[in-house]
């Protein structure tokens, strides 16, 4: 083992500002405008927006007056605290950032770098497919292999709404979902649930992925509720557009936030361990600004990005 | 991209349990426990490690390892950030607590001393309980710990109870059941999905014969 040179060291540094470059131009040539999101979220209000946060995972800091700050864990917050009380109808905006947030984690603070994209304004489903495109085009670019998981908040949402459970049987069955446990999902129909149509789709759950024919085939002899009839026919809008081997549709996907409400999906880089980018679409987050603002946006992890496309150049 | 498949075993009986499941689907055959070598190559295109229990789920959280076989009770005290598609049925005891006989277990503005090799299974159980404890972390003789004094209660794995019994304590409340699982890593579950999901399928249906 050799240890790295000034010119390794500088080559670094070269390959990283070409792939920043690379990233900035992709993105700027749809129209998109960079923006630099504040450091520091008031504690209280970033704790409203989002209840169900790790509030561990916060790097809290106390100012002058004894007001509890954090530094910023995610950059949807602070765009929506700037732009959305400014807000006019008919509005659209196209922005991105390249930026760092701050976690709490068991080996200490961590800076991530994080890359993301917001469309605010429109929605259509021309600005899902834009934005999914865009993705795509991004991890094509640079050549590396990516698979992009989709799926629609609201099915998740609608199937445990119809379900009835009480908060503590809602959190049994979120953490079951997160970890595919299908064991448990048995268990827990046979002790909480009874014969219906949204407990068989829960019971087929873990096998809702892949194509939408595939997933349709599955649910074929369910006889759909209403409201989710209606959201796996949106989904099916997209059908066409995601006919890329880099797709795949994942039902049992659990959100990261609640507060998400359309599509819904979360990237993946070969021999990279978990999930590099998260995203979708949180049209209700302008709510607790009083305003109504579809949104839909997606970030990841610069870092891995970077690692992947070094490893390749060699 | 590579596409084989690496599935970290766990070495001791749980391993061995693993590996004769293997075996009954007609996997792992060059494995050999005995010899002191950790990898083995499958004509399958499958590759396994042997490695110690608590280091398994590390293995697969991280993606050196596909997928893994591991006890509950270790995903249990890590809190793994992993898939655990599937019970393996065997491998089977219990989380319990126990101490001396005719005690009452939860004391309200009182906080109880617990001794246990799981601290985090013990801290999140009596959260939920909202019973205030204080938790010793000891290695190894738990059951020393209420006979001598230095806990009131004990947090462990119970499989027959023989080993409480001779130490004149007894299972005051079981908390989880234990079993083997199967669990993988989730960029693995989507770049490898086919394959894992066949995996699964076989060794669902053997477990099904028996």
């Amino acid at each position: 083992m050799t240890f790295p040179t000034l010119n390794d060291a500088l080559n670094y540094h070269q390959q990283k500002f070409e792939v920043i470059k690379r990233l900035e131009t992709i993105i700027t040539e749809q129209g998109y405008q960079m923006i630099e999101p504040a450091y520091f979220e008031n504690y209280d209000h970033f704790i409203k927006m989002h209840q169900r946060i790790e509030k561990t995972s916060m790097v809290k800091l106390i100012d002058a007056e004894g007001n509890i700050r954090v530094l910023r864990p995610d950059i949807t917050t602070s765009i929506m605290k700037d732009l959305i009380p400014k807000w006019h109808n008919g509005l659209k905006l196209k922005l991105f950032y390249n930026t760092t947030v701050f976690v709490n984690t068991k080996a200490g603070i961590k800076e991530q770098k994080q890359f993301g994209v917001e469309y605010l304004g429109p929605q259509t489903p021309t600005t899902d497919s834009e934005l999914i495109a865009i993705i795509l085009e991004i991890f094509n670019d640079f050549n590396l292999a990516f698979i992009l998981e989709v799926s629609h908040a609201d099915f998740l949402h609608q199937l445990i709404d119809n379900l009835a459970l009480d908060h503590e049987q809602i959190d049994t069955l979120k953490d079951i979902i997160y970890h595919k446990n299908r064991y448990a999902l048995n268990k827990f129909i046979d002790k909480n649930l009874n014969q219906n149509p949204s407990q068989q789709v829960l019971a087929t759950l873990f096998d809702l992925q892949g194509t939408l024919e595939v997933i349709d085939d599955k649910l074929a002899n369910i006889d759909l509720p209403e409201n989710i009839k209606t959201t796996l026919a949106q989904l099916a809008n997209y059908q066409s557009q995601f006919k890329n081997d880099a797709v795949t549709f994942d039902l049992s996907m659990l959100s990261q936030y609640d507060y998400y409400s359309g599509l819904i999906f979360k990237g993946y880089l070969a021999n990279v361990p978990s999930a590099v980018l998260n995203g979708g679409r949180y049209n209700t987050q302008a709510m607790g600004y009083k305003k109504s603002v579809p949104a839909i946006g997606f970030s990841f992890s610069l870092a891995a990005l970077l690692q992947e496309v070094m490893k390749n150049n060699g | 991209m590579d596409n084989k498949l690496v599935m970290a075993l766990p070495t001791g009986r749980l391993g061995d349990s693993a590996i004769a499941r293997l075996h009954a689907i007609g996997l792992a055959k060059k494995i050999s426990p005995k010899s002191r070598k950790l990898v083995f190559d499958d004509d399958e295109n499958i590759r396994y490690i042997l490695v110690k229990p608590i280091d398994v789920i590390t293995y697969v959280e991280n993606g050196i390892a596909d997928i893994g076989i591991i006890g509950s009770d270790v995903i249990l005290e890590q809190e793994a950030d992993v898939y655990e598609i599937m019970d393996l049925g065997f491998g089977l005891c219990k989380f319990s607590i126990a101490g001396l006989k005719d005690q009452t277990l939860y004391k309200p503005d009182e906080v109880i001393k617990v001794a246990t090799k799981y601290p985090n299974v013990a801290k999140k159980y009596f959260q939920n309980k909202q019973q205030k404890i204080d938790i010793i972390k000891i290695n190894g003789s738990v059951e020393l710990a209420p006979l001598l004094g230095l806990s009131n209660v004990i947090v462990d794995i119970v499989e027959t109870g023989n080993t409480l019994k001779a130490n004149g304590l007894v299972v005051i409340e079981d908390m989880f059941e234990i079993s083997a699982k199967t669990i993988v890593n989730r960029s693995s579950y989507r770049f490898k999905y086919q394959k894992i999901t066949g995996l699964t399928k076989r060794l669902e249906a053997s477990m099904e014969v028996k």
